[in-house]
Parts: C-alpha cells; sequence; structure tokens
C-alpha cells in the first residue's frame, strides 16, 4: 500500500462484508420458506424478506465500489484521495440509511408518511429520506474521487471507474419518479437496474478486473487499455437498447420484443470478452504473483458472470422465448448466477487483492480465501441448476400445458429442498471468506512451498 | 478505365445497383431474380469494404470480412429460400 | 514486458481506428440479425409481406442507393484530401457527401411521409414494423453521420475524417444490404 489515503478502503469493505452476511442468511430465510412455507409468516413476511435479500445485495455490491474506488484510485491517479473526512461522512450516511431502511420495514414504521414511509412499491422502494441520503453520499463520493483524478494522472482505468460509478450515480435519479401507472413504474425501475447491472456497472467491472490483471499479471498498460476500451464500447452499444428485453410484456409497444431481443443477444459479447480478456492476460503474463486467491476470484469472476450473464442471459432473452419463461425459476437462476459471477465476486477478487495490503499481511497466499471460493461459487452453480430445473418443469406444466400454479408449486418441491441445501453451502463459503480476510493474523506458508511456486 | 480505385469502385457500384434495379423491375422478381439480387447486394457490401474502408489493403482483415459476408448471405439465403 | 518487440499485433494493420471497426462489426451483426428476423418471420406469412411490400417505394430506394454510394466515395476523397493537407478540398468533399446524405433523409422522407397518408404505422403488420425498425434505424445513422462529417470538418484533421468517413461507409455498408431485402427481394 503506497498511499495513506487507501486505508478509507478498509472501512467501506467491512461494511459490505457485514452487508454480505446478511443479505445470504436473509436468502436462507428465503429458501426455508420456499420449503416450508409458514416459517415466520407473521413477522417476516416473504415479500418484505426478498426485499432486504435484493436491497441488501445492491446495496453491499455498491458499497464495495466504493472502497474498490477508494483503493485503487490513489495508485492509479498517483495521490492521496482529495478528502479522507468526506469519505468517512459518505460511509457514516449509507449506514445509517441502510439502517434505517431495515428498521423502517421490519416494523413497518411511518405507514403512509410521505417522508418517512414505506413507498409501497415493488421495486425501487427505500422511503424518501434514505433515497436522499443515498443522492447526497453519491454526491460526496463523486466530487471526492473525480477532484482526486482530475489533481492526478488519469488513467484509462481511472477514466472508465469514473464514468461507470457518474452513470450509477445519475441513473438512480429515476427512483425518484413514482408514476402510478403500473407500466410506466415498471418501465423506469429498468432504466435504474438493467442499465445499471448490464451497463455502467459492467464499466466498472471492467475497470476493476482490468486494474486487476494489471497488478497480478504484469503485463503492458497499453495492452490492457485496448481491451478496456473495446469491452467497454460493446457493453453500452448493446447494453442500453437491450432493455427492451424487459419491455415485452408490460404494455410497452411490440416493435421493442425486436429491438430487445436483437440488442440483448449481443450483451453476451462483452462477458465474453472480459473472459477471454481475463485468461489472455494471465496466458501472457509473466509475473508469478503470490496472491494466488485474487486471481482465482478474478478468473472465476470473468467465467461465472459470462455464464451467469452472458449464456443463461441468452437462454430467456429472445422474446420467443420468454413468452414462455417470464418470471419462471429460469430469472431466478439466471439472476443469482449472474449477479454472483459478475458482481459479488468482482467484489471478492479486489478485496482478496486488497485487503492483505490494507491489513499488512503481504505475503499470503491465503488457502482458506481459496476454499471458500469453491465452496461458495459451487453452491451458487449448483444452486443455478437447481432453479433451471426447477424453471423448465414449472415452464412445461404452467405456461405450455397451462396448469395451474400452485399445482405447480408442488411439483416442484424437491428442487427447492435442493435450493436451499446449495444456499447453505453459499452461507457457509461466505463466512469461511469473511473469517479468512479479516481474522487469522498469520498464514504461514512453508518456506519451501512458496520458493517451489516462485521457481515455476 | 479509371485508374483511380476510388471513382472506380463508384462506378462498380452504381454499376451494380443499375443492375439490380433492372433485374428487380423485370417482371416480378421471381426466386432466382431475387437471389441474383441478394448476390449483388453482398457484391457492393464487399466493394465497400475492399475499397471505400480500404480493407484490400490488409489482407488478413479481408479474409475476416469475407467470411463474415458469406456468413451473413448464406445465413439471408437460408432463410429466404425456407420461406 | 510481454510482447517481444517484433511480434506485431494482427490490429496494426488493420486500416483505421480499431474501435470504429468494433462498431462496423456490432452494427453489421445487429443489422445482419434484424434482416434474418425480417426474413424469418417473413417465411411465415410470404403473403402477408408480399403485400406489405407493393406499398414501399423501391425506385425511391433505388435512388437512395445511387446517392449514398456517391456520398461514400466523396467522404473517402475527403479522407484523401485531408491526408494531403489539402484543406480546401476536404471541406469541399465533405460538404458534397453531406448534402447528399441530406438528400437521402428528404427522400426518405418522402417515403415515410406517403406511407403515413396512406394510414400505414408500425402496429400495421409486422412487414412494416421492420420496415420501420430497420429503415428508421438505419436513417438515425445517417443523420448522425451527416452531423459527424460536419464536426470533423470544422478543424479538418486526417484522424478524425478518417474516422468519420469510416463510419459514413459503415452506414453504406449497411443500407446496400437493407435496400436488397427489404425493397426488392419476391
Ligand atoms: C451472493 C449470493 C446471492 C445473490 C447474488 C443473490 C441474488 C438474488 C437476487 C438478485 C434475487 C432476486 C431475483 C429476481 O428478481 O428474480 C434473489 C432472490 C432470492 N434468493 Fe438470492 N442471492 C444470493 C444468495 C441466496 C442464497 C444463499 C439463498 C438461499 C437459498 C437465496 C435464495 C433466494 C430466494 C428464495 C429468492 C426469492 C426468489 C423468488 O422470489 O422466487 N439467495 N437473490
Ligand atoms: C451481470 C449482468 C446481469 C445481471 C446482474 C442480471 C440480473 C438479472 C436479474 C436479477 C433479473 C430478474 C429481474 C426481475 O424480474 O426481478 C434479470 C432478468 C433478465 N435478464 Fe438479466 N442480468 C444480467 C445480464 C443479462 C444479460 C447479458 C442478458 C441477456 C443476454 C440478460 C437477460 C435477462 C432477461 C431476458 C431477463 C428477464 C427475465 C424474465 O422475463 O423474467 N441478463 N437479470
Ligand atoms: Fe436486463
Amino acid at each position: 500500500m503506497k498511499y495513506q489515503t487507501q486505508k478509507i478502503a478498509l472501512a467501506y469493505f467491512a461494511v459490505a462484508l457485514a452487508l454480505f452476511a446478511v443479505q445470504v442468511t436473509m436468502g436462507l430465510v428465503l429458501g426455508y420458506i420456499y420449503v416450508a412455507p409458514n416459517f415466520l409468516s407473521e413477522i417476516l413476511p416473504f415479500n418484505i424478506g426478498r426485499m432486504l435479500h435484493s436491497n441488501s445485495l445492491v446495496v453491499w455490491l455498491i458499497t464495495g465500489f466504493f472502497g474498490a474506488a477508494y483503493f485503487l484510485i490513489p495508485e492509479e491517479a498517483e495521490r492521496e484521495i482529495h478528502s479522507t473526512k468526506l469519505a468517512y461522512i459518505q460511509l457514516a450516511i449509507l449506514v445509517l440509511g441502510t439502517a434505517g431502511v431495515v428498521v423502517t420495514y421490519l416494523f413497518n414504521l411511518f405507514e403512509g408518511n410521505f417522508l418517512l414511509g414505506k413507498e409501497g412499491r415493488e421495486f425501487l422502494e427505500q422511503p424518501k429520506w434514505v433515497k436522499a441520503g443515498i443522492v447526497v453520499a453519491a454526491l460526496i463520493f463523486l466530487y471526492n474521487v473525480t477532484m482526486t483524478v482530475l489533481k492526478g494522472r488519469k488513467t484509462a482505468i481511472t477514466n472508465i471507474l469514473l464514468l461507470g460509478l457518474w452513470g450509477l450515480a445519475l441513473l438512480f435519479l429515476f427512483a425518484f419518479y413514482n408514476p402510478s401507472n403500473l407500466a410506466l413504474d415498471k418501465q423506469y425501475w429498468w432504466y435504474v437496474v438493467h442499465l445499471w447491472v448490464e451497463g455502467v456497472w459492467e464499466l466498472i467491472m471492467a475497470a476493476i478486473l482490468a486494474y486487476l490483471m494489471l497488478k497480478l499479471t504484469g503485463v503492458d498498460r497499453e495492452v490492457v487499455e485496448k481491451w478496456l476500451y473495446v469491452i467497454v464500447a460493446a457493453a453500452l452499444f448493446s447494453g442500453i437498447l437491450g432493455t427492451g428485453h424487459h419491455y415485452y410484456w408490460i404494455g410497452t409497444p411490440a416493435y421493442w420484443q425486436w429491438i430487445g431481443s436483437i440488442f440483448s443477444s449481443l450483451e453476451v459479447i462483452p462477458f465474453f470478452a472480459m473472459m477471454s480478456f481475463a485468461f489472455v492476460m494471465v496466458w501472457k503474463g509473466r509475473r508469478d504473483h503470490p496472491n494466488k486467491a485474487a486471481l482465482l476470484w478474478s478468473l472465476g469472476c470473468a467465467t461465472l458472470a459470462f455464464f451467469g450473464a452472458g449464456v443463461w442471459g441468452f437462454l430467456h432473452t429472445l422474446h420467443g422465448v420468454n413468452y414462455y419463461t417470464h418470471g419462471t425459476q429460469i430469472t431466478a437462476a439466471h439472476g443469482h448466477l449472474a449477479f454472483f459471477g459478475a458482481y459479488v465476486a468482482l467484489n471478492l477478487a479486489i478485496m482478496s487483492y486488497a485487503l492483505p495490503l490494507l491489513k499488512g499481511r503481504d505475503p499470503y497466499n491465503q488457502v482458506l480465501n481459496m476454499a471458500s471460493f469453491w465452496l461458495m461459487s459451487g453452491g451458487m452453480v449448483f444452486m443455478t441448476f437447481t432453479l433451471t430445473f426447477a424453471g423448465t418443469v414449472q415452464t412445461h406444466l404452467q405456461r405450455v400445458l397451462g396448469m395451474n400454479y400452485m399445482e405447480v408449486q408442488d411439483q416442484l418441491w424437491i428442487f427447492y429442498a435442493m435450493r436451499l441445501g446449495s444456499g447453505v453451502a453459499v452461507v457457509l463459503g461466505a463466512v469461511l471468506f469473511i473469517y479468512a480476510v479479516l481474522v487469522p493474523r498469520r498464514e504461514i506458508i512453508a518456506r519451501g512451498a512458496a520458493s517451489m511456486s516462485a521457481a515455476e | 478505365m479509371i485508374r483511380d480505385p476510388l471513382p472506380r469502385a463508384w462506378a462498380l457500384l452504381i454499376g451494380l445497383s443499375l443492375l439490380s434495379a433492372a433485374l428487380a423491375d423485370w417482371s416480378d422478381p421471381g426466386r432466382l431474380t431475387s437471389i441474383l439480387i441478394l448476390g449483388l447486394g453482398l457484391a457492393k457490401a464487399r466493394t465497400i469494404l475492399a475499397t471505400y474502408l480500404r480493407l484490400a489493403g490488409a489482407p488478413f482483415w479481408m479474409r475476416g470480412a469475407d467470411w463474415v459476408l458469406a456468413l451473413v448471405g448464406v445465413l439471408l439465403l437460408g432463410l429466404y429460400i425456407v420461406g | 514486458m510481454t510482447d517481444s518487440p517484433t511480434e506485431t499485433e494482427p490490429f496494426d494493420d488493420l486500416p483505421g481506428d480499431l474501435m470504429i471497426w468494433v462498431l462496423i462489426v456490432s452494427e453489421l451483426l445487429v443489422f445482419g440479425a434484424g434482416l434474418a428476423a425480417f426474413l424469418a418471420v417473413r417465411a411465415t406469412d410470404p403473403a402477408g409481406f408480399a403485400t406489405a411490400q407493393a406499398a414501399l417505394h423501391p425506385a425511391a430506394a433505388a435512388l437512395n442507393t445511387a446517392v449514398l454510394v456517391t456520398s461514400g466515395v466523396a467522404a473517402a476523397l475527403a479522407a484523401r484530401s485531408a491526408e494531403a493537407a489539402r484543406l480546401g478540398a476536404g471541406r469541399l468533399w465533405l460538404a458534397f457527401a453531406m448534402a447528399l446524405g441530406v438528400v437521402f433523409l428528404v427522400v426518405k422522407g418522402f417515403e415515410y411521409a406517403d406511407l403515413a397518408a396512406q394510414g400505414i404505422g408500425v402496429e400495421s403488420h409486422a412487414a412494416f414494423t421492420f420496415y420501420y425498425l430497420l429503415t428508421g434505424f438505419h436513417a438515425a445513422h445517417v443523420a448522425a453521420g451527416v452531423l459527424i462529417l460536419g464536426l470533423v470538418a470544422i478543424r479538418l484533421r486526417p484522424y478524425p475524417v478518417e474516422t468519420a468517413a469510416a463510419f459514413w461507409h459503415m452506414v453504406d455498408l449497411v443500407w446496400v444490404l437493407l435496400f436488397p431485402v427489404i425493397y426488392l427481394m419476391g
């Protein structure tokens, strides 16, 4: 760690990891409700739990991105972060807002209050004051990192990262518009969520992966940058009009079926390019970096993102297919592997790289961390398969044969039980990861083993 | 004969366009004329790639472009014949 | 550090900017997929598509083909002039290319106006949905191309002019494939 202010990232990563634990635990509760439907039905209705599961996911991922930015921008810009104090104020606002959401929803406080209460929307659901807090925090963040970059060295990595972060914040503004027409509501919701995960977040992903590849493989910056620009161009070209794949059946004109099908099919390309990028860099690179865990997470991220977002996304993105699969367990299968591969693994990769440096534990082979990779990823892949099977059966019985929804759900019980099992593996993996990066003071690497891997 | 490749490509493009217009005008285009017209379109596309976009000077990429055009042609032709 | 100096990247002999080629390939994929979808849906309703095609204006579109390929050669000549630092000639060719681009849009506008007068819209028939989507999307590229050619004419430099011309050739390229499939093939 060359710059003192990189330490800010430590606090962000800690908050992100705490929320990660809450998020996957909440997932486990949901998975259990699927198997035993009356579980907690009085205290924690399924819809509230589901909202907490998906919202805390988004919040911790963004917190992790902020941490990643505070970690890598000083090195790229070759100067300290503009203001440390602002960075901590920003984090405090985010933590307060998150706590506010959780408390408000668990106890259903301030019902009907314009500013303090729930908005009663299916999506983009936070009390207004929390939304405003998020915007203030985002503004502080953007000011802080933009000032740092403007005064320092400008690289392709920081440019793309800032572009992605600015896009993330600006698109969130659509969350304030709350039309009573449900079709319009959804139309704007996708401006935020789709244009996030299949647009500007991909820029963040590409920039962070590029930084990791640069550090871990020692490939020339020039080569990395060329890839970066191509990936970003492909992501924006396909992703923006790709939003159409959410407009097939919500009351928007029928031509969206073709715009959505064609452009979103091309969204596979940037994910394929990111996977190729990661492997080509490792193959070309000469550096044998000791942090094998960070490399494992980086390669795992690029690969699982390609399968989760690219392959599983393409599976149901043509409107002829989506007509049958819309909103079935196929969607849940895709949602889980895409989010996990692209953004969870990305965060865990940069944390695996940064935390040993932040905590002064270099060199470090992180065997426990690597075990957590296999446990978590294995669990997630298994969950994706069980949900894909469940979704296939569901599509056939419910959408093709026209069986009743609840009758079909009864047939799917075995898949839900297996999903719960794989969920346990994911949660154990998450706990192991958190332990591995935060707790052990030193992991013994036998001298011989270290020199052997260096000689490879 | 025009020496400069650019005007020559232009003349070729106009010629191919006239030819496809003539083919299309010549009775209602049937199967065979339609296929010929598609072929003329692909020939125009190749001319644009080779001369306007200067791929002629980069054989490796010209070969790649030929492959892409051939694939597009086979795909469109196949769908046309099936229909 | 990684590449030995003798090893050349294949990208090095690609004429023009790498990014413009990424764009060209992407656009070709989009329009290629669109045309393939058009032909596939057409196979399910040949009679309906034939009736729809009869309402289109192949003569106007043929004229537009000539307009666009002529505009294309003008843009290529502008790039050549810019390379040779002949600024006046470069601007003249660009202006000519832009003017023809505007002609294309005007002709296209007449086509749309005539269809609209017949009460034909995007949702009238699947054939018209494709017609409007594909030609409309292409026309939007023509409009953008005219703008780009105008922008690079202001401070004429070889590299921007060449990149703008490549964009313009891409618009040309798409049209010569669009035109036969949508208007002519029966
Ligand atoms: C890092 C890991 C995880 C990620 C990224 C993740 C992501 C998501 C997302 C994005 C959704 C919303 C899906 C949609 O809108 O279709 C969701 C819902 C859900 N997740 Fe997770 N999740 C994770 C872990 C878990 C775990 C461990 C379980 C436990 C079995 C679980 C069970 C569920 C359930 C039951 C739902 C509700 C599905 C429904 O409404 O039918 N998740 N998750
Ligand atoms: C990292 C990138 C991606 C993430 C995180 C992601 C996540 C998700 C999630 C959570 C949903 C469920 C939304 C809901 O209905 O609540 C969803 C839906 C969908 N995604 Fe993705 N996705 C990604 C990339 C892609 C790509 C590249 C494609 C296409 C190739 C795609 C195609 C779809 C489609 C078609 C739906 C709608 C499913 C339905 O109709 O129920 N996604 N995505
Ligand atoms: Fe999407």
